[in-house]
């Protein structure tokens, strides 16, 4: 990785903001495609500053699960808040929780019609009402920390993938979010490019970015994360710190899981 | 009778007195057929009541003979006391007929856009109204273009079938020309020529406006 990274500073921070309210708190939810039960009873907090890593087998219901914090899908019960406003379907003022709320998503989602600059300033310009220059400013600082600045007027098909995702996360910055929600930013990647995008993930986490990110590179979490939760047929089936969970995984469904990711 | 192309080139200017009608005709209805499609679009992602309804309706408007509608529209909406200039019911009539089609074209152009485009705005707080104006509208323009395109030559083309309601244009001109001389050949042969050359102009114009929307924006 580019740099070390102590977790005791995290730590410290985590006991600063200990008072202050969790950054997301899910409880008892449960979400259904039509008849299909994709998340039952999910219980989760995340405090301010904290990193979560989510893994688990494909269809757990992990994107489900992280879309549902954007409300990008809508649950049927239980609640969920996102720094102290719960998410209603339907409810107003929607579109302002979603701006408290960066999403990366596996297929980077870049407006292939705009340039990397304008990918970013758009949200800024038209939901913010943030003046064309005051944007592209914005816009060129969080480009700087994904290491792209210099690609700012080149369009989106222009890029290799990891770059591709770097833009898609200064995107995501520029909205001043106070959580970033990762899915599986790296899967879609080729290898030699799933470095540069976890680099910049790992920066992020050093900075106090609080994190949710689903994932399987295990090496970034036992890394970054201060927890990570297993995932299995729609239900949390356990959670951890990264040490204990890759050491000592308590239960069978995620041993087997580990095992598999290791051969 | 010998085609007598001598002939031919003196009655190019009696057939070029119906191109004008020709163009505006298509002109028009090849606006009006793409306001009525997008409507029918909106209409058809609208409410899944009114769904089935609209694609009853677009399917019906499909099937039904382009001439039948003309028709119709001349002959059976004066019984109701409307009565319109042919032009406007030619105009009307082929906005109509090609309306069903172009509705598709939308209905494609907007379901080739990936779901994590809106998904991807929405997220970044954008409302439904900037998503689909910002995001979702330019990449269907690019998407619609070509198709689109072949549909305003297919309308071109089609503007003759206003000949049965009488509204002045080139393949009526040709027709006059006909019955004033008794010669059929040239006349026709000289309206096809000139129908080629509108149709060649049309499609210039269609792949500089494609060359146009593929340099703002190409590939996902
Ligand atoms: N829009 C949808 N409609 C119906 N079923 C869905 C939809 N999205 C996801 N599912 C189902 O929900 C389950 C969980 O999906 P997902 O959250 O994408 O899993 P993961 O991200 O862990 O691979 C899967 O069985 C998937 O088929
Ligand atoms: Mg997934």
């Amino acid at each position: 990785m580019a740099f070390e990274f102590t977790k005791s500073a995290t730590v410290v921070q985590f006991n600063e903001k200990a008072n202050s309210q969790p950054a997301v708190t899910i409880e008892d939810v449960s979400k259904w495609f039509g008849t299909f039960q994709a998340l039952h009873n999910v219980s989760l907090t995340v405090a301010a500053g904290e990193r979560l890593v989510i893994c688990g087998p494909s269809g757990s219901g992990k994107s489900t699960l992280i879309r549902c914090i954007n409300q990008l899908e809508e649950h049927q019960e239980g609640r969920i808040v996102v720094n102290g406003t719960e998410l209603r379907p339907g409810m107003k003022g929607l579109a302002n929780v979603r701006r408290d709320a960066g999403m990366v998503f596996q297929q980077f989602n870049l407006f292939p019609h705009l340039s990397v600059l304008d990918n970013c300033t758009l949200a800024l310009r038209r939901a913010r009402k943030i003046p064309r220059d005051a944007a592209n400013q914005i816009a060129m600082e969080k480009l700087e920390r994904v290491r792209i600045a210099e690609q700012a007027n080149k369009h989106p098909r222009q890029l290799s993938g990891g770059q591709q995702q770097r833009v898609a996360i200064a995107r995501a910055l520029c909205i001043m979010p106070k959580i970033m929600l990762f899915d599986e930013p790296t899967s879609a990647l080729d290898p030699e490019m799933v470095k540069e995008v976890l680099d910049v993930m790992t920066t992020l986490a050093k900075d106090g970015m609080t994190m949710i990110c689903v994932t399987h590179e295990m090496g970034f979490a036992r890394e970054v994360a201060d927890r990570v939760v297993f995932m299995d047929k729609g239900a949390v089936i356990e959670e951890a710190a990264p040490q204990k969970f890759f050491s000592s995984p308590e239960h069978v469904r995620t041993q087997q899981f580990l095992k598999q990711l290791l051969h | 009778m010998d085609f007598d192309f001598a002939f031919a080139l003196k009655i190019v200017p009696r057939v070029l007195e119906g191109v004008g009608n020709t163009i505006l005709v298509a002109v028009l209805s090849f606006f009006g057929a793409t306001l009525l499609g997008f409507f029918w679009e909106m209409l058809r992602r609208s409410h899944k009541v009114v769904r089935p309804v609209t694609q009853f309706a677009i399917d019906a408007i499909r099937s039904t003979p382009a001439l039948v509608q003309i028709y119709f529209l001349f002959f059976v909406l004066p019984y109701y006391g409307i009565v319109l200039p042919a032009l406007f019911v030619g105009v009307f009539g082929l906005s109509f007929y090609y309306s069903g089609y172009i509705s598709e074209v939308f209905k494609a152009g907007i379901d080739a856009i990936p779901a994590g485009q809106s998904e991807a705005a929405l997220s970044l707080g954008l409302g439904r109204f900037d998503t689909v104006l910002f995001v979702v509208a330019p990449q269907m323009l690019r998407n619609i273009a070509a198709p689109l395109g072949s549909y305003s030559i297919g309308i071109l083309k089609s503007t003759p079938l206003l000949a049965v309601i009488a509204v002045p244009e080139m393949l009526g001109s040709a027709l006059d020309v006909a019955s004033d001389t008794y010669r059929y050949a040239e006349p026709m042969f000289v309206a096809g020529v000139l129908f080629l050359i509108l149709a060649l102009i049309a499609a210039l114009l269609v792949a500089v406006l494609e060359r146009r929307l593929g340099v703002l924006s190409t590939s996902h």
